[in-house]
């Protein structure tokens, strides 16, 4: 939009993958413009722009949001998790092993999002079929991987979690 | 210009927001619009906007069945309206078409009183919505009003909605536990697709199986949602067969092309209306014709 001459600013606090931050907000900032530009959290990516591609994707208080359609003042007091809090602990998340012994990613641009789409899956549902599996991540978009690895992944990462638990 | 946000935590501090601000605010809820429009490459007015954010009023969020009436807040999303056991119960072809919004992550924050609102002619809620024929609470520091969901519209994208007014609840008569009912879709995919062509079907019948009531709302094909009148006056009184319902369904592209006009489009929307009619009569009556 054309650059409005005086937005109001103002701090809100949110908690990303754990952490607590309070970050200065102006009124057209998206939560995907906090996350990278302001948190530097640029395991987020932008694809489309619009709510259509998915690559955005983040849990916002535990459900999968399109971070690029989220104002970053509805953030405030929210509880947010990206990729880069998959692996916190050092090593990498069930999904993500299963993505990488799959072959699910191939430039990577869809990646995040759709760990994160399938992580809020999982948590859900533990042990989905194809079918529900399909359908959770029927908003992300990838173009070059194919769908079939990725849903093999999730399966797989689905299996391995229901007996490590 | 001015760009500011504002947050009342209550429908009252709203409605007191809309009318220090009537002419320069925007209602937001579930921003899934209004962020894309905002930051589209039109230049915006030169006067001062506030976008006044509904989503931290809790009281504007339930589904509820109270003497037969389900009551749906405005803030309700998408994906709980499709999760709710209510609605799945009374009106299951409102969760279908709910869950034939966007995509999972935009059902998460998407609402209905948004859906309403924006008044989309390819908007999903608004056929079954239509078929129920719904009313809308509108409040405002002025009142409040209750309109026919029918009356609400004024055109494509146009309502009646004054700007000191928030939509509160929509709600309908639940219906008879005999009816039924179905919604179908067709998008160029199945998720992340705009409506091309959609279509609401209830009925209700006697134990013989006649039609006692039909409501039939197409949506994407109509500059505003409407039901067909003459489609369900060629089913009611009757035992569907495949006659009836093919004049029923005849019925539903003639009246589309004699609203909308003939378009670029007609050629390839008149017979899909008709068949997508078909199957969802067919589909309400629990027949599996694919």
């Amino acid at each position: 939009m054309k650059k409005a001459e005086t937005e109001q600013k103002r701090f809100i606090s949110l908690t990303v993958n754990g952490d607590d931050f309070e970050v200065e907000i102006s009124a057209c900032d998206r939560l995907i413009d906090v996350l990278r530009g302001k948190l530097g959290l640029t395991g987020t990516k932008e694809g489309c722009g619009i709510g259509e591609c998915g690559a955005c994707t983040v849990l916002m208080d535990g459900a999968p949001v399109n971070s690029c359609l989220v104002p970053a003042f509805q953030a405030e007091g929210s509880v947010i998790e990206t990729v880069e809090g998959l692996d916190a602990s050092g090593k990498l998340h069930p999904l993500q092993e299963a993505f990488v012994e799959h072959t699910a990613i191939q430039c990577g641009y869809c990646t995040p999002g759709m760990l994160m789409s399938a992580l809020a899956l999982l948590r859900e549902n533990p042990r989905p079929t194809r079918e529900e599996i399909t359908r959770a991540i029927s908003g992300n978009l990838c173009r070059c991987t194919g769908y079939h690895q990725i849903i093999a992944a999730i399966e797989d990462a689905s299996a391995k979690m229901k007996t490590t638990e | 210009m001015t760009l500011g946000f504002i947050r009342p935590k209550t429908v009252g501090e709203a409605m007191e927001v809309l009318d220090e601000h009537k002419d320069s605010s925007k209602i937001v809820a579930g921003a899934t619009d209004v962020t894309v429009q905002l930051r589209s490459a039109k230049p915006v007015e030169e006067k001062p906007l506030w976008l006044v954010d509904i989503t931290r009023i809790p009281e504007l969020s339930y589904v509820n069945l109270e003497n037969g009436i389900v009551r749906i807040g405005a803030m309700t999303t998408h994906r709980d309206i499709a999760r709710s056991a209510v609605i799945h119960d009374v009106a299951p072809f409102l969760a279908d078409a709910c869950l034939s919004v966007g995509s999972p992550q935009i059902r998460t924050r998407g609402t209905i009183g948004g859906n309403i609102v924006n008044a989309s002619p390819a908007a999903d809620s608004l056929p079954p919505l239509t078929a129920l024929s719904a009313r809308l609470r509108l409040v405002s520091r002025r009142g409040s009003r209750d309109v026919a969901l029918c009356d609400f519209f004024k055109g494509a994208y146009k309502t009646i909605i004054e700007p000191d007014e928030i939509l509160e609840e929509v709600y309908f008569k639940a219906p008879q536990p005999s009816s039924r009912c179905a919604f179908l879709k067709l998008g160029r995919r199945e998720s992340l697709a705009i409506a091309r062509l959609s279509v609401a079907v209830l009925l209700d019948m006697d134990e013989s199986g006649k039609i006692l009531e039909a409501a039939i709302a197409p949506g994407a094909c109509l500059p505003m949602p409407a039901r067909i009148a003459r489609a369900e006056q060629a089913l009611i009184g009757k035992i569907p067969d495949e006659e009836s319902v093919d004049m029923t369904s005849l019925e539903v592209g003639e009246e589309m092309v004699r609203v909308s006009g003939v378009r670029w489009s007609t050629e390839y929307k008149k017979p899909v209306a008709c068949a997508l009619t078909k199957r969802a009569i067919w589909k309400a009556l629990g027949v599996d014709v694919d």
